[in-house]
């Protein structure tokens, strides 16, 4: 009895694929593109940033997808495309100053130059419910989130995307292992040391 | 970061906070269960990390369930924008290389079409090609067509040839910087057959192999007639040249053949690879 689709693996889709069953590259998607949004996600913080860099990957991944030799996973190598494009995407945003914090407090002079400009959010006041203390520590931990080194960052988001293993991680990072458990150790640390805990 | 280990705590010493985060991921030391179940200071290290982590999972999780459906959506059907740009960019490079060039060749065009001048037809052979002052196209009349000699042509051995020249046209731009650039090369035959006027027959054998490089494979040395003697060499063709320049000029040796190498030709010599077999007769003046 044959197979269904979704009880394919991915090194057999991928065969059929390069056959000519291209209707099967939906069930790549239909399996990845969510964790390839979270790790975009993870990257830019942004959740239109986040789905055009998951669909700009998974039409690359269709284009390319003739040319995977299985050299590696298809998750390693699609999570690798993914970082990249998240990668280059945040670096971008950064250089044209998108998503740039601006203090509430701070006097408007146009000058994009104003140093410490820092949006003081969440309010100080005690959050009415735990929901929303929850929802404020979370806002909290991706604004400082986005301080940490980039390296940081990614290995972070990694491992807590289907909790990724080390091994996994270094191979889309391109990392040693060694380096990838003290990067994910020093982005905790210093999360931790910035929210104040 | 905390990467010295904390202060003791009942003896022991605590774990360093990257031990810590790599238990909490289930894949550093298991045996750090005990500890932090006895330390508060380090069991307060991993809640704080495991909330941290929660709190990133929260977000990242959040995202529609429709994203798929539009990823594939946008794998089918979405246009190529950005291949676009790039192909347009490729192109525009492209094009001013070719602007480029095409302004590089103008420049180096004359400002004057080139002039023709037939001057009363003489004769030369390809030697005297050489002497020729300035640049010329020398055209030879190979029967009823007109025929330019340059390049490759004067390479061909084709000693005592003599060609009527019927025309001569002063070269302009680029083929007079081709030809500025790279002159007449000179191409040896595989087999070279030399014939010099020597002094002292035993002398000059005795010079002859003084000059050769070390290891040259030759074959003995055979007396022709009594007053002349033959050897042949095996040599590259830079190593040939160099033989016949030397015989010349240092052994003041006169070389009666016509034939490729003649010395004084090293500059304009094409190397194709391979050995040469020199055949050199030595005969008494």
């Amino acid at each position: 009895m044959s197979k269904t689709a979704e009880n394919l693996s991915d090194a057999e889709i991928i065969e059929r694929f390069k056959d000519g069953a291209s209707h099967l590259f939906d069930v790549l998607v239909e399996r990845y593109s969510g964790k390839a949004y979270q790790i975009a996600y993870g990257i830019l913080g942004s959740k239109e940033d986040a789905e055009e860099v998951a669909q700009d990957g998974f039409v690359r991944i269709y284009r390319a997808l003739h040319k995977f030799r299985g050299d590696s996973e298809f998750t390693t190598w699609m999570y690798r495309i993914i970082v990249n494009l998240a990668r280059n995407k945040y670096r971008w945003n950064k250089s044209r100053g998108a998503r740039q914090n601006i203090s509430m407090q701070a006097t408007p002079t146009g000058d994009d130059s104003a140093p410490n400009l820092e949006m003081k959010l969440p309010d100080e006041q005690p959050p009415p419910d735990e929901k929303a203390e929850l929802a404020e520590f979370e806002e909290a931990v991706y604004r400082e989130m986005e301080q940490l080194p980039d390296l940081y960052k990614e290995a972070l988001i990694l491992r807590n995307v289907e909790e990724m293993s080390y091994e996994e991680i270094a191979r889309v990072l391109d990392c040693k292992l060694g380096t990838i458990k003290s990067r994910i150790a020093r982005a905790r640390e210093e999360l931790r040391k910035r929210l104040g805990l | 970061m905390n990467r010295e280990p904390p202060p003791n705590f009942a003896g022991k010493a605590c774990p360093t906070a990257e031990q810590i985060s790599h238990w909490h991921d289930g894949e550093g030391e298991q045996n750090l269960h005990e500890h932090l179940a006895q330390c508060p200071k380090c069991r307060a290290l991993a809640d704080h990390y495991a909330r941290i982590d929660r709190a990133i999972c929260a977000r990242l999780s959040a995202h529609d369930q429709e994203l798929a459906d539009r990823i594939v959506r946008g794998c089918r059907c979405r246009p190529r924008t950005q291949d676009l740009f790039f192909n347009l960019l490729r192109a525009a490079a492209v094009l001013m290389i070719i602007l480029g060039l095409a302004g590089m060749f103008l420049q180096r065009e004359p400002s004057a079409p080139p002039t023709l001048t037939t001057e009363s037809p003489a004769t030369l052979h390809q030697g005297g090609l050489d002497g020729l002052e300035g640049d010329y196209l020398v055209l030879i009349k190979i029967g009823d067509q007109l025929r330019p000699l340059h390049g490759p042509r004067l390479a061909e051995p084709r000693p005592r040839t003599v060609y009527p020249v019927e025309a001569r046209e002063r070269l302009v731009g680029i083929e007079q910087a081709r030809r500025q650039a790279m002159p007449s090369p000179v191409v040896l035959p595989r087999d070279v057959r030399h014939v010099w006027v020597v002094g002292d027959l035993a002398e000059s054998r005795q010079k002859l192999l003084n000059l050769l490089p070390e290891g040259t494979r030759c074959s003995m040395p055979r007396a022709t007639e009594g007053q002349a003697m033959e050897f042949t060499f095996w040599l590259g063709e830079e190593q040939v040249q160099t033989l016949v320049d030397r015989m010349a000029d240092e052994l003041g040796w006169a070389l009666v053949s016509s034939e490729l190498p003649q010395p004084g030709q090293g500059t304009r010599l094409i190397s194709r690879g391979g050995e040469i077999q020199y055949t050199c007769n030595l005969i008494v003046r």
